[in-house]
């Protein structure tokens, strides 16, 4: 109910006047007493008025400040524990499709806003993950380079990037920027997607599981990427645009699943490439365009996946230690 | 679209930092506005309660939760508090009497945190002109006159801003259910 202002200037006064509020107002009685719902009204307006004092208690906490001193402890935890779980693995001698820690430089002092880089490399055959100084999580997919630091003259928070993978970037009023070797920029404020830009590659692709981020590039139109949509970057015609898919599937590599759909032979070799650290080699190079698969791989190993094509598809392969050549049977 | 404190805490326990960092971000100075009225004490308030989070991070695998997950912060804020002041009382002798209290006299008291924190957000939502008015008058403990001649306007102007954010405001928090309890 929208009250007229001569009787909110009543009602300004009264609660402004606090506890000495012994100044009779007719008008305001009678308001009273026109309507039970008045009376009810008058006790939130009370309420609200009463409660502001609280508010500002609230904002004396700076929690932004708390969460940079909450992350780096917990980060300075977690690279302690990393580092013996390396160990761990070396020693046990797993397979290289085993997520690997590589190098993570500068890790004392990881304050949001220390100008420190970090910088995180996997190499082909490895993964791995990183937490941010800002508390932003990074899983990284084979072949990937990653360094962050924080700009102090912009206030920025900012990433070079390329290979593929997914970021949770935590909330913060300062941006997080990323931009590729191909150019491309990606804005962020709080948000989760997977970005795929190998430089081998033709196409840069972003997907979007949460929140907002804009993809720009110099000389291109911003396009702004919503909840469950897709961006593409044409390397070769500098065009940012929609694309079109499922965005779960291009997280299928955190689990170690392989989505195909219509996929050629060529660009299943890169993956597996990246993903075993192998290098396969095409008896007849038309064959990589020849032919297309389309469905779901969850191999553990190169060799299982490597089967797993042959019954698809009529090829066939030799191994001869890291060296794989495929040809037609 | 904002996340229940379920799927937050379901979340951590899956090892997803962001909903760790999201329920930080909702819950820590209303935790430290809690702790405060324990403790007296600001910067001991906010250690407090920046420890449980560590601790909620790092026990995150052996996490039961039964009741409802604010409910279940608030205790265990307290908890750590008096903690806190009992290892503060064998050097200061003198807050002797403050840790006896029931928790259910903390009950007003958490509803008025909790209402005060919905307030804050719909503050947050006021045209800027009139949150400017508001907040002076009611922050910064400003006289009307005062506000007056800082902003060039008349105090009929004030007042009339000043009723148009209540309006805003209990439409805004009857909208949260806030004034529910």
């Amino acid at each position: 109910m929208e009250e007229q202002f001569p009787l909110g200037e009543h009602l300004v006064d009264h609660l402004l006047n606090g506890d000495q509020s012994s100044v009779e107002d007719h008008q305001l009685d009678e308001w009273q007493k026109a309507n039970p719902e008045n009376i009810n009204d008058l006790g939130k307006y009370q309420k609200i008025w009463k409660a502001t004092a609280d508010v500002s208690t609230l904002k004396k906490f700076d929690s932004e400040k708390a969460w940079s001193i909450v992350n780096a402890v917990l980060e300075n935890r977690k690279i302690r524990s990393r580092q013996f779980k390396n160990i761990a693995l070396v020693v046990s001698g797993m397979a290289a499709t085993v997520l690997i820690f590589l190098s993570l430089t500068f890790y004392t002092e990881l304050f949001s806003t220390s100008g420190a880089t970090i910088e995180m490399t996997t190499t082909y055959g490895s993964r791995s993950e990183v937490v941010l100084p800002d508390g932003s999580v990074v899983k990284l997919n084979a072949g990937s380079n990653l360094e962050y630091h924080f700009d102090k003259v912009s206030q920025t928070r900012k990433v070079d990037f390329s290979g593929e993978a997914f970021f949770e970037v935590a909330k913060s009023k300062k941006p997080f920027v990323i931009e590729t070797v191909d150019g491309l920029k990606v804005k962020v404020l709080g948000t989760k997607f997977n970005l795929s830009t190998y430089p081998e590659d033709r196409t840069a692709q972003t997907s979007l599981f949460e929140g907002k981020v804009e993809l720009s590039k110099n000389g291109s139109t911003p396009l702004i990427l919503n909840p469950g949509e897709m961006g593409t970057l044409d390397k070769k015609s500098n065009e940012i645009k929609y694309a079109e898919g499922e965005i779960s599937e291009t997280t299928s590599w955190m689990q170690n699943k392989l989505y195909m759909e219509n996929m050629s032979l060529q660009d299943v070799c890169t993956k597996m490439e990246r993903w075993y650290d192998v290098q396969i080699t095409l008896s007849d190079k038309s064959l990589g365009e020849k032919i297309h698969y389309t469905g779901v791989l969850k191999e553990q190993t190169v060799l299982d996946v490597l089967n797993a094509l042959c019954q698809l598809s009529s090829i066939q392969y030799e191994l001869k230690g890291k060296e794989i050549m495929i040809s037609g049977k | 679209m904002e996340l229940t404190d379920e799927t937050l805490i379901a979340g951590i326990k899956r090892d997803d930092y962001s909903s760790y960092n999201q329920l930080f971000m909702r819950y820590y100075s209303r935790l430290c506005a809690f702790v405060l009225n324990l403790t007296q004490n600001y910067s001991a308030s906010e250690d407090v309660v920046q420890e449980l989070f560590i601790r909620l991070w790092i026990q995150r695998g052996k996490l039961e939760i039964t009741e409802n997950i604010s409910g279940y912060l608030y205790k265990s804020s307290k908890n750590a508090a008096l903690n806190y002041l009992r290892a503060e009382k064998s050097r200061q002798k003198s807050i002797q009497n403050m840790h006896v209290q029931e928790w259910h006299t903390d009950e007003n008291l958490i509803e008025q945190i909790e209402f005060s924190a919905a307030l804050n957000q719909c503050i947050g939502q006021l045209p800027e002109r009139s949150r400017d008015v508001f907040m002076k008058s009611r922050f910064d403990g400003l006289k009307q006159q005062e506000i007056s001649d800082q902003l060039g306007i008349s105090v009929k102007t004030i007042k009339n801003q000043i009723w148009k954010s209540l309006q805003f405001l209990k439409a805004c928090l009857e909208l949260h259910d806030a004034f529910e309890h």
